[in-house]
């Protein structure tokens, strides 16, 4: 009996104008080996029973909050609900946009990271607030491509920004400390958008209201790229990414680049696997930056970009232990969508021995 | 060697004055068992520290929104990154005070639940209403003891309420559909709020904002109670809870009915076929309504912060019962 898979269809237009589809290129390999392909619309209200008739459901999806609300509970259900295997599992989505969660699991699980304080309670930011090492770096816990993160220089940008995130919540960064004039220019624009029935500080479609935390992040000073490491299985692929001039951060994929892997040291590449075993995920993109000369992991992301990896001129392969394990040099350009559906194949067959559960799905209520 | 189990202390007054809190009976039971209990406390920084001495870690966690969205990651943090035993576990906790993720699991694994549609899109959500049969029951994802539940009986009451949950999102649903003055001295009463400093939308502590989706189930009338099964492993823990007066729900009503013999075989047996079910170290189950003779699910539950007696539980083991 042939296989099924359900795939969700994805398409993204990158800021160079590059276009990214993982789920064409997987239906175009799925049908290279007579995989029978069923495409979704995850937004129908039949798409639990569509994909209850497939062996795998696939989604790329995007990282807008108001789909990843959705898609991980979505994907959950399919994964430990129906018992199909699922891309993304939840242990390669669990920490998608959420820079809390990888925090805590970076702490749990011993991997070198910034040294970063979480605090859940107004007081507590406002007495780390007083006596903080400046400058920080604030981040919220949600927003890629650098947005949501912010260079904290002293005690008033900072207990602006606990006012904010204690007070109404906010959707990004991008207000700034003002003057006592500006506050209240502010909060009468606020009022006039409340007195239409608006909600000032509700969030866009994009995007997500930030509350009731305060992220803090230590400064690492003297690093002029980052290293973003993509981890498909037992392959590495590398990129520098370089700071922008007078800034601290890097412009994601959109700012200048290097691929020579020759810049990279095999001590983070050793790194990514650890981080990447540890957290058991199928694929993930991982920003590294270095302590003194220590590698140390700064953000995980799902989302990275799938021309970026094609450009790399190889990628590494381990065998075996990421701490001792050989690492191998594999010349030659591999899409990254090809790499998770491989993998992904080898993940089915394998279960597909395996007892599931498969519960018919309700019909869905009439209207 | 002796076992060593980090323990969150928690405490909760209920209405009816009593006093509950699983950390001081485990810390009691471990005792007895000569099992090294030690306090720690999830807020302070070194947290991880102080549960990476140990070899296992349990908390009762509250079910308000920051303490909730803060458990969720340190449990998850602890049983994954650092492989210990925890209580709740991801399998347990997943669901908590989430009944948009408990529908699409109760749907995927085929468990019977009343007709729900849960609308992504304002478009989809107005054309829904266009056409749904009234009444039907509008539920927020998050909110216990019946908070963010209501009858929506007409058009004009719904389309209130995409409107209100596709733009500025609502942390309770407390406002129904009023008369236009009364609307615009609401609105005119919040703008007064904000430009004072204030924040008369902002979620708390213990309420968080919602918005961006519509959960809309269907009503079925003619239960005048629901059956709460709370399952331990494979012990089951049922009573009835009796309507409010003059309302269709039951939960956080306060009356509470343990006789075990008005609790029907069929619901404690169908809670046992979850592919989870042998995983899931706690959780209860609202098996309340009935349609057409069988049982059906409403959702999985937080646990309620208001508990009832233990000692008039009904306790039924799989393997007492007759097959």
């Amino acid at each position: 009996m042939s296989l099924k898979i359900a795939i969700q269809p994805d398409q993204v237009v990158h800021p160079n104008g590059k276009r990214q589809s993982f789920s064409s290129r997987w239906a175009e390999l799925a049908q290279a080996r007579n995989i029978e392909v069923v495409p979704v619309d995850v937004f129908a209200a039949d798409a639990m029973g569509h994909i209850s008739g497939a062996d795998a459901f696939m989604w790329r999806c995007p990282s807008s909050a108001h789909v990843r609300a959705y898609a991980k509970r979505f994907l959950y259900a399919l994964e430990a609900g129906l018992g199909i295997a699922v891309f993304p599992s939840l242990k390669s989505s669990w920490y998608f946009e959420d820079k809390l969660a990888q925090r805590y699991f970076f702490s749990a699980a011993d991997i070198p990271c910034a040294r970063t304080d979480v605090f859940w309670t107004r007081e507590a930011a406002e007495q780390f607030c007083a006596s903080a090492c400046y400058p920080f770096v604030l981040k919220l816990a949600g927003g890629h491509q650098s947005a949501n993160v912010r260079m904290v220089r002293n005690r008033r940008e900072a207990k602006f920004y606990v006012e904010e995130l204690f007070g109404h919540g906010v959707a990004s960064l991008g207000y700034r400390p003002a003057s006592r004039s500006r506050v209240l220019l502010r909060r009468l624009r606020a009022a006039a958008q409340t007195l239409e029935g608006r909600n000032p500080y509700v969030p866009g479609a994009d995007a997500e209201l930030h509350y009731g935390y305060f992220y803090a992040q230590e400064f690492l000073p003297g690093n002029e790229f980052e290293i973003s490491v993509i981890i498909v299985g037992n392959r590495a692929f590398a990129v520098r990414r370089f700071i922008q001039p007078g800034d601290f951060r890097t412009r994601g994929s959109s700012g200048r680049m290097d691929w020579d892997p020759e810049q990279i040291g095999e001590d983070v590449i050793r790194l990514a696997f650890h981080t990447a075993q540890k957290l058991g995920t199928q694929t993930v993109a991982l920003d590294i930056l270095h302590r003194d000369r220590e590698p140390v992991v700064m953000e995980l992301t799902a989302n990275y970009a799938s021309w970026v990896v094609r450009k790399c001129p190889g990628h590494w392969v381990l065998h075996g232990d990421p701490a001792s394990g050989p690492l191998e040099w594999s010349e030659g350009c591999t899409r990254a969508a090809d790499a998770i559906f491989e993998d992904f194949l080898n993940e089915m067959t394998a279960s597909s021995g395996l007892m599931r559960h498969r519960g018919a799905t309700k019909e869905p209520m009439p209207g | 060697m002796v076992l060593k189990i980090a323990i969150q202390p928690d405490e909760v007054v209920h209405r009816n004055g009593e006093k509950q809190s699983f950390s001081d009976r485990w810390f009691q039971l471990a005792k007895e068992r000569g099992v090294d209990a030690v306090a720690v406390d999830v807020f302070s920084e070194d947290v991880i520290a102080q549960i990476a001495s140990c070899d296992a870690f349990m908390w009762r966690c509250d079910p308000s929104a920051l303490p909730r969205l803060y458990a969720k990651r340190l449990l998850y943090a602890v049983e994954a990154g650092m492989g210990l035993p925890v209580f709740p576990n991801l399998k347990s906790s997943w669901h908590f005070e989430d009944k948009v993720g408990q529908y699409y699991f109760l749907s995927a694994a085929g468990i019977p639940t009343p007709a729900t549609r849960i609308f992504w899109k304002r478009e989809q959500a107005e054309r829904y209403c266009e056409a749904a049969e009234y009444p039907f029951v509008l539920k927020l994802s998050a909110g216990y003891q019946a908070s963010n539940v209501r009858l929506v009986r007409n058009r004009e009451e719904a389309l209130f309420y995409v409107d209100q949950l596709f733009t500025y999102g609502v942390t309770g649903l407390g406002y129904r559909p009023t008369s236009r003055p009364r609307q615009l001295l609401r609105h005119l009463r919040a703008a007064v709020t904000v430009a004072k400093g204030h924040h008369p939308y902002a979620p708390t502590e213990q309420t968080e904002l919602q918005h961006g989706y519509f959960f809309a189930q269907e009503f079925l009338p003619g239960n005048e109670f629901d059956v709460r099964i709370t399952v331990i492993g494979n012990r089951a823990f049922v009573f009835r809870r009796l309507n409010r007066p003059d309302d269709f729900r039951a939960s956080g009503s306060g009356r509470i009915d343990w006789n075990p013999q008005e609790i029907g075989e069929v619901s404690v047996r169908k809670r046992t076929p979850t592919p989870t079910a042998t995983a899931v170290a706690h959780e209860a189950v609202n098996r309340p309504t009935h349609r057409r003779g069988n049982p059906w699910q409403q959702g999985i539950p937080a646990p309620e912060p208001r508990s009832s007696r233990q000692t008039s539980f009904c306790i039924w083991r799989d393997n007492e019962m007759p097959s």
